[in-house]
This record gives structure tokens, sequence and C-alpha cells, in this order.
């Protein structure tokens, strides 16, 4: 899975209602929530092979379930120049066929045993997870070994792949009104370096031109247990899952040395704009996109809270000014690292982004003024201790809604992400401290620095003229 | 409270049976067996109806401090009559204001308490929902409450409201998908609020706020509502603020049946999108089984329902003519059908549907293997686990099985019925339920190069529109 809207597997949100052939899903849109201290903390163990595979285990028998998870520290960020898209196209090549497993077998095997599987590639990594009955996680941690020990991929298969990949495109982007926009947008504009600044899911063309040496060197380079991190969560006794991962993963030998590539962008100063003219899209849109501070410094837990007062959830104060008092638009979405993944899954630059769709009756510049007064107000005026507190409680509430879903796939990826990037599972125990340790001083004085007008790039979407009956272009 | 009956849904083990996966070359090396299966116990449910008519289910679940508070209101689009989306109109309005306070201060009462406050609506209930720390389980039914019971209406808030619809109705019908499927529903539910998925913009210009009013007196009421309290709360303190919030709602209307029986209308439509890269496929049509149905519902994942489904491998996994096809049983209050839906790449638009016409015609002809069935069973029971793994998903799975007039004890049946499946139910389903000859296609893509491809089909040739 790529973009969040779709599903490549059988993803969570579609297989239990197609299944279970219940009605419409009457799911709840929460942000749940919780008291500081109020959740025992996450049992985390952590361990390295040899081979330099990390390995992180977290017992929790409340359901008969575990989810296992393997992320490999390589993401579309660096994919090679003339392959755009090649990461994600790589994910499809790991469900494929491996030694012991055939051609679709992987997926079989999960589905048969009553679970459900998914892959996504990200900025800094990609990612394979499955939600299997607890009586066959020997099983997968032996299948997901199978697929790291090697591949078996035929150009039969390749071209299959290469169809579907072209066809998510399709879908996703080239026959969608705001199709890409602002997600595949806004990095393109916004960043410097190639690495942050092409297109993610791929030129059509360039994703036709991968060959199996692309592949073979590919999974060379970065499939190797030493880029790599195995995550088992649920009903399980960590010794044995111990004694199982040296038993199939203990001999997957050690990959080359990684060397790390630059992908730092500068800093920016000076707005960007780009106007879009989407041909399939009814109404006028407007997306934005700032800089965040670097990852493990105090402003850029204060760029949470800042994203947390400003527009993430129905009390937000760019929801309350351009939604409920100016009705530009029905609501106004955006994040950190939105919306392919959250503010702790990714390694380095990254954009807090936000967009909204809104009627041709109003000027874009109109609704830019509005955001320019709330993001001057922020600069200005130190935020208050009632706004302050409901802002932790939602980054509470986020970190419980994580932590407490008994299919744990939220918690895996946390789990994921910060052994990868940080060589700490353990740090999901001390988010909360992170977030209450941010003062009003240090919000006011990140928002001068990193909401500078100087600091962000605008794409502004406008339909074709009505008598223009032109495809959409490409990506 | 009257009837207060208590149901436990416990003790029904899942045993996830063990699969031998056929391997093909004699060097490759077998998984490791599953080992013995775990049990699985479903929580307990509590349930009890206040005096006006108003249902409640409560059910203690899960490890964090939270809670999950959901209102089904059977109400929604099958109460616009002639009036389409004037129930979604009304449900918007509602979120607006309520109780004397503003959207904005709602908004900010739901978050302090960890979680917001939304509400939609749908063709046979409009949900409102929230999800809060267990301490605040009892303000947050109140605040809920109020949402339902007292929505202020104000009247400037009606153009911003109706701004917002309209810009909904002209994206959506910008995208391939939502003209698919409107044009599918039209088709199958020809002179029902099923089958009206969009109203014209000069339709929804002229909604009052008087009829936005009226709509919600008419069709919003106790009787009608059944509230699902799911998570870690204080149970006497809930049931208290229950009491406090809705006992004095008027009872209200029973909820408004409106039955559709299948009527067999076959149906080829096209839609000229031109250029683009895809055609976008609905295939489908009524089915005439009893809710929750498992025998279909097993055929439904072998044939497309699930990523390893004969049709997902084909035209997929085998020909990469598409993405993320899909096939589902659409079940309704009022009628239900099966829909198989792709977006297929425009060259392939005809190769695409002869191919999943294949596999419904294998699926009539002969029963799946042993192999295949055991898989279902095992898929479909692993997903009965996973789908009620969180609060909001057994609140959701409450609340869709109660619509149904099924209720939680489908739940304790389930695993049983699912395990009792044999290859010969699938080959049934296939053939009662999905008779070639009443098939509904509709097509949504580049006409001017997919008409020839339609021509070529057998089953579509002789039906194509001019």
């Amino acid at each position: 899975m790529f973009n969040k809207n779709r599903w490549k597997f059988t993803g969570l949100l579609v297989a239990p209602l197609v299944a279970l052939a219940l009605p419409q899903a009457v799911q709840s849109k929460e942000t749940a929530p919780a008291t500081a201290g109020a959740v025992a903390a996450v049992p985390v163990e952590y361990h390295t092979l040899e081979n330099g595979l990390k390995v992180v285990i977290s017992e929790d028998h409340s359901l008969p379930t575990t989810t296992i998870g393997v992320y490999y520290g390589i993401g579309f960020r660096l994919e090679p120049q003339g392959r755009t898209g090649f990461a994600h196209l790589f994910e499809h090549m790991m469900f494929q066929g491996s030694k012991n497993l055939g051609k679709a077998e992987f997926i079989g095997l999960v589905n048969a045993n009553g679970g459900v599987l998914n892959g996504s590639t990200r900025f800094d990594f990609t990612n394979y997870f499955e939600v299997v009955p607890s009586n066959t996680t020997e099983t997968f941690i032996w299948a997901e070994a199978d697929r790291m020990r090697g591949l078996d991929i035929t150009q039969d298969n390749l071209s299959n792949q290469q169809g579907v990949v072209k066809n998510e495109v399709k879908v996703n982007v080239l026959n969608q009104p705001y199709g890409g926009f602002p997600w595949l947008d806004l990095p393109q504009l916004a960043n410097e370096n190639w690495s942050n600044a092409h297109n993610f899911y791929g030129d059509l063309a360039e994703l036709d031109a991968a060959t199996l040496e692309d592949v073979d060197a590919f999974f060379k380079k970065y499939y190797a247990p030493n880029n790599a991190v195995l995550v088992v969560a649920g009903d399980v006794d960590p010794t044995q899952v111990m004694a199982w991962t040296e038993k199939y993963f203990g001999s997957i030998p050690h990959g080359p040395a990684i060397e790390p590539e630059d992908i730092s962008e500068p800093r920016q100063t000076a707005e960007k704009r780009l106007a879009k003219t989407d041909p399939l899209a009814p109404q006028p849109a407007l997306a934005w996109a700032y800089h965040v501070p670097p990852k493990g410094t105090p402003e850029w837990a204060a760029m949470r809270l800042i994203d947390l007062i400003m527009i993430d959830g129905r009390d937000s104060r760019l929801t309350k000014l351009l939604v409920n008092e100016k009705g530009y638009a029905g609501g106004v979405q955006g994040g950190i690292n939105w919306p392919l993944g959250n503010e702790y899954n990714y390694n380095g630059p990254m954009l807090w982004s936000g967009f909204l769709i809104h009627g041709a009756e109003h000027d874009h510049e109109e609704i830019l003024a509005d955001l320019d007064a709330v993001v001057t107000d922020l600069q200005t005026n130190l935020v208050g201790e009632e706004e302050l507190d409901r802002a932790r409680t939602k980054a509470r509430a986020a970190l419980y809604n994580m932590l407490g879903d008994g299919n744990r796939i939220g918690l895996v990826d946390l789990l994921a992400s910060f052994a990868l990037f940080d060589g700490n599972p353990g740090r999901v125990n001390s988010l909360e401290q992170e977030i209450s340790a941010v003062t009003p001083e240090l919000i006011r004085k990140t928002a001068r620095e990193y909401l500078r007008s100087t600091n962000r790039s605008i794409i502004t979407l406008s339909p074709a003229p009505k008598d223009a009956g032109e495809q959409g272009e490409g990506e | 409270m009257k009837n207060l009956k208590k149901l436990a849904l416990c003790a029904s083990a899942v045993a996830f049976a063990s699969l031998a996966v056929p391997l093909a070359a004699q060097d490759r090396e077998a998984p490791p067996a599953p080992s013995e299966a775990r049990p699985f116990t479903l929580p307990e449910v509590t349930s009890y109806e206040l005096p006006n008519g108003l249902h409640v289910t409560l059910v203690p679940y899960g490890k964090t401090p939270q809670v999950s508070i959901l209102a089904s209101v059977r109400t929604g689009n099958i109460d616009d009559g002639a009036d389409i989306w004037l129930s979604d109109l009304t449900g918007s309005m509602m979120q607006k204001s309520a109780g004397g306070r503003t959207a904005s201060e709602i908004a900010e009462a739901a978050a302090s308490m960890g979680g917001s406050l939304s509400l939609g609506v749908g063709l046979d209930s409009a949900t409102a929902s929230t999800g809060v720390l267990g301490e605040y389980a009892a303000d947050a039914v109140k605040l809920l409450a109020d949402l339902l019971i007292n929505p202020d209406f104000p009247e400037d808030e009606l153009e911003k409201v109706r701004s917002d619809l309209a810009r909904n109705l002209s994206v959506a019908k910008s995208q391939p998908g939502a003209i698919a499927s409107e044009a599918f529903s039209s088709v199958l539910y020809p002179d029902h609020p099923y089958g009206h998925a969009y109203p014209t913009e000069e339709q929804l210009a002229g909604y009052s706020l008087d009829q936005v009013k009226a709509f919600h007196a008419a069709n919003f009421g106790a009787q009608r509502t059944h509230l699902y309290v799911v998570g870690r709360f204080d149970e006497a303190a809930v049931r208290q603020s229950i009491a406090d919030s809705f006992g004095d709602w008027a009872e209200g209307p029973a909820p408004t049946q409106l039955p559709t029986a299948p009527d067999d209308a076959a149906a080829v439509v096209l839609i000229d999108r031109p250029g683009a890269p895809q055609s976008t496929l609905r295939i489908g049509q009524r089915v005439d089984i009893p809710a929750g149905d498992i025998e279909m519902a097993a055929m439904n994942t072998l044939l497309g329902g699930y990523f390893s489904s004969r049709i997902t491998r084909n035209i997929r996994e085998d020909k990469g003519y598409t993405y993320s096809p899909g096939s589902g049983i659409a079940q309704r209050v009022q009628g239900k059908h099966w829909v198989q839906n792709a977006d297929v790449t425009a060259e392939a638009t005809g190769a695409s549907i002869t191919e999943i016409i294949k596999e419904i015609r294998r699926m009539q002809a002969e029963d799946p293997s042993a192999a295949e069935v055991q898989g279902i069973k095992n898929y479909m029971n692993g997903i009965f686990v996973i789908s009620l793994a969180s609060r909001g998903g057994v609140a959701g799975q409450l609340a869709g099985l109660d619509q149904l007039g099924l209720g939680p004890q489908f739940l304790n049946s389930y695993v049983t019925k699912v395990s009792a499946l044999s290859g010969e139910d699938f080959r049934e389903a296939a053939v009662n339920n999905l008779p070639l000859e009443d098939m509904t296609y509709v097509i949504v893509g580049p006409l001017d190069s997919v008409r020839a491809q339609l021509e070529e089909v057998p089953e579509l040739s002789g039906k194509l529109p001019d």
C-alpha cells in the first residue's frame, strides 16, 4: 500500500466487513485519550542478532493473535535516480516468491491461517506485516526469514507487478480528481534534494524500465538483516520467539555496510508557489507545507504541539477559523508526515502540511490571509494553559489509541521506527514526557522560526476551464 | 428500565485449524506447523431498554482506560423520500450547534475529554460517536445526547452547510468510482432511496431550514436509537447519565420499513470518461438471502472478497490488469446485493470482464477444493477475532448486527456455522445467488476504445446501449 486511501492487500479496514458480511462500516471516528500514568508501560524486549538484525518483542496476551512486522531501512527517498517509484515496486516483489514460498504463496499462507497482511513504502522504510493467530507465530517468523534470505523472481512476475503498480498509479492519481494532490506534489515543490523532491509513486516509463538486475541489486544492497528490524508483538513467549528468530534468521549473512547518503535539505529562505491545473477537479483547492525542525530537538516536540493546536482535530485553530467560522470548506486536513505516516515514523527532513478543497467563491489569497493571521497569532502570543492542556490530552489520546488497539499495528510501527531510527524501541514509553516538556515560550519560538512564510510552499489547484475536456496531467 | 437482559457471550473458543500448504517443488522446506489453537473469549454484553424505547448495550472491554460511545439512530437516506440528501443536510446542521454550544465549543469539550464527536448519515442509520478517556464516559454521554436530542439549527449556518454539501456533491460526481456506484445502485434499486445516491444541485439548493427541523423532529427519537458503550468505564455512573440524558426523549416513530425485493432487472450501463486510463467496473446483482448468510459470505470471500480470492489472483496477480479489485455483499436493512468492483487498465476492459465471468461460472460449476474450503474457514474465523480487537470494532459490529435484526447472539454461533461449511455450500450459493442472466454491468471508461472490446464479450454484446 502506498496511498492511505487504497488497499493493496486485503487490508484490515476492508477485510472484516467483507468476510463477516455485515452492513455498512459503522466505524466510530474517534481520537480517544487517557491521563498520564493511567496506562501500564508497554513491555519491550530488544535484542540484536550477530548478523545485525534488530529484534523487538512485546508480550501481550489480551487476544490470541500475534502481529509480526519486518521493517527494512529503505524508503522511497533513497531509490535510484532514473528509477522513480522503484522502492515501492520492489515492495511488490517481496510477495512474488522466495526459496520456499512461490508467487502468491506467502499471502496464501497468511490468509489460509486466518490472518491479514499488508506492506507499505514510506520515506525511510518499507514494511511488511501480518496479524495472525498466535499459534502460527513460528510459521510466520519462518516465512519472513525465508524472504529475507533471498527472492526468486521471474521476468513474468516482474512484468505482472509493473502492470499492477501502473494500475495503482492510475487509480490513485491519474484517473482521480485531486490525484496526488497534495501528498505527491508538496514534497516535489518544497524540497531541493532529489531524494526528497522526486515523484515517489514513479513515472510510468521509469517503472517500465525496471529490470530483474535492478531488483537483484536493490535486494542485495538494502534487504539485509543489518538493515532491518523484526517486531513480534502479541500472544507470545519472548524466550520462545528469540529461539525461533535465531533458528530462522540467525544464519542469514550480514550484508555490506550501507553508506549513509545525503538527504539533507537547506534552510528555505523564500516562499515557493505553484499553480496547478487539475482538469478532473470540480472545485479549487489549496495546500501548504512548512519544513519542520530536525528530529530529536526540543523544537521538534514543540512542532508536534503546534500541529495539534493548529490542525489536528475538530477543535484545532484552523478548523475553527477556516471551516466553522469562515465556511471555506467542510474540513481541513494535514499534519507532520501527512498523509503517509505520523510524526514518529520517518528519519530525515519532513514537512508539516495542510490542505482544503474550497468553493470557487473564495479566492486563494483570502484563505491564505486567514492562515497567516492564525500563524501570526501563534508567533506573537503565548498559547494559553487550557489550549495547551487540550493539545497534550489529544497527543496522549492518539498515543493510547495506537498502543491500545488489539491488532497492534500502530504499536509495531512505533517499536520498529524507534528501533530502526533511534536504536531505542523503549522510547515508546517516554513519549508522554517528550510532549509534556514543551512550554508556551518554546511553541512561540518554534512558530517564529518554522512557520516563517519564507519556510513554506504553497500550491493552488484550479479546475480546468469549463470547455477543456482533456484528461488529467500525468504525475 | 424494562426488559433487562444480560447476554453473556463467552467461552466461544475459536479454533484455528492448521492447514498444510501444498508445495510444488520437492526440495522445498515446509512451513513450521501451527501449535495448538488458543481460546478466544467474546466480550460480555449487557443490554437493556429505557421506558421510552431507547436501547442500550454496555460492554466492558480493553486494557486502556478509554471508552467508545456510539449511538445508532435508525434514520438516514431511507427517510429522505423525494428529498435526496435532506437527511445528510440535517445531520450536518445538527453538528453545527447543539445544546447551546457551537461546533467549535462541542469540539473543544470533546477534545478536553480526549476525543471528538461526530455524526455520519448513512442509508439506514445515522451514527453519532465519540471516544474519550473512560473517566469522562458519563459526560460524553451527555454531550452525545445533546447532539441527537437538542440541536439548535441556527439559521446562519445553513448556507455554509449547504455549500459544503454542494462541494461534496460536485467532487463525488467527478470521481469514477462514485459515478459508477451511483449508476449501479440506480439499476438495482429503482424507485427506492438506495437507488438515489445524489440529489441535483437545484434540489440541494432548495431545502429550507424548516425542512431540516421537520426532518429531525420526525425521524430522530428514542425508539429508533441504540446506544453502545464499549471500554473501561464506571457502569453505575454511565447508566445514570444515560437515564438523565436520554430518559425524557420522546419515543418517536418505529424505524421505517421500505422493503425492496430483487426484480432481476439486469442492465449494461456505459458511461463515457474520455481519455481515462482505466475503466471503473461494477458487476453484480441483487441477492435474496437472509441477513448474515454464512454460505454466501464464504462464497463471496473465495470468489473476490479477499486478497487470495480467485478473481484477485486472476486479474491482478496473473494478468496485472488492476490494482485493487474486490467483491462484497452489501447487506442493507431493506435489500441486499453482491458486487465486484475493479478499476482496470482501459485496454483490458473486455478481458477483465471475461475473466470475472469465467470465475463466477467456475464457482457455479464445481465445488472448491478441500484446501480452499479449509482456508476460507480459517480466514473467516481469524478475521472474526481481528474485527473484534478494538472498542470501535466491537461497537460497530454490534450496531451492524442489531440493525440487521441479528443481534449479538450472531457472534455466538458464527464460528460454529463457519466451521460447518462444505464445498457444496459455495457452489450452491453461487448458483442460487449469482445467475449470470441477471447480472448488471456498469462500465465508466473511455468508450471510444472500450466499446469495441465489450462487443467481443458474449454476455454483453447483445445488451450494449447505443
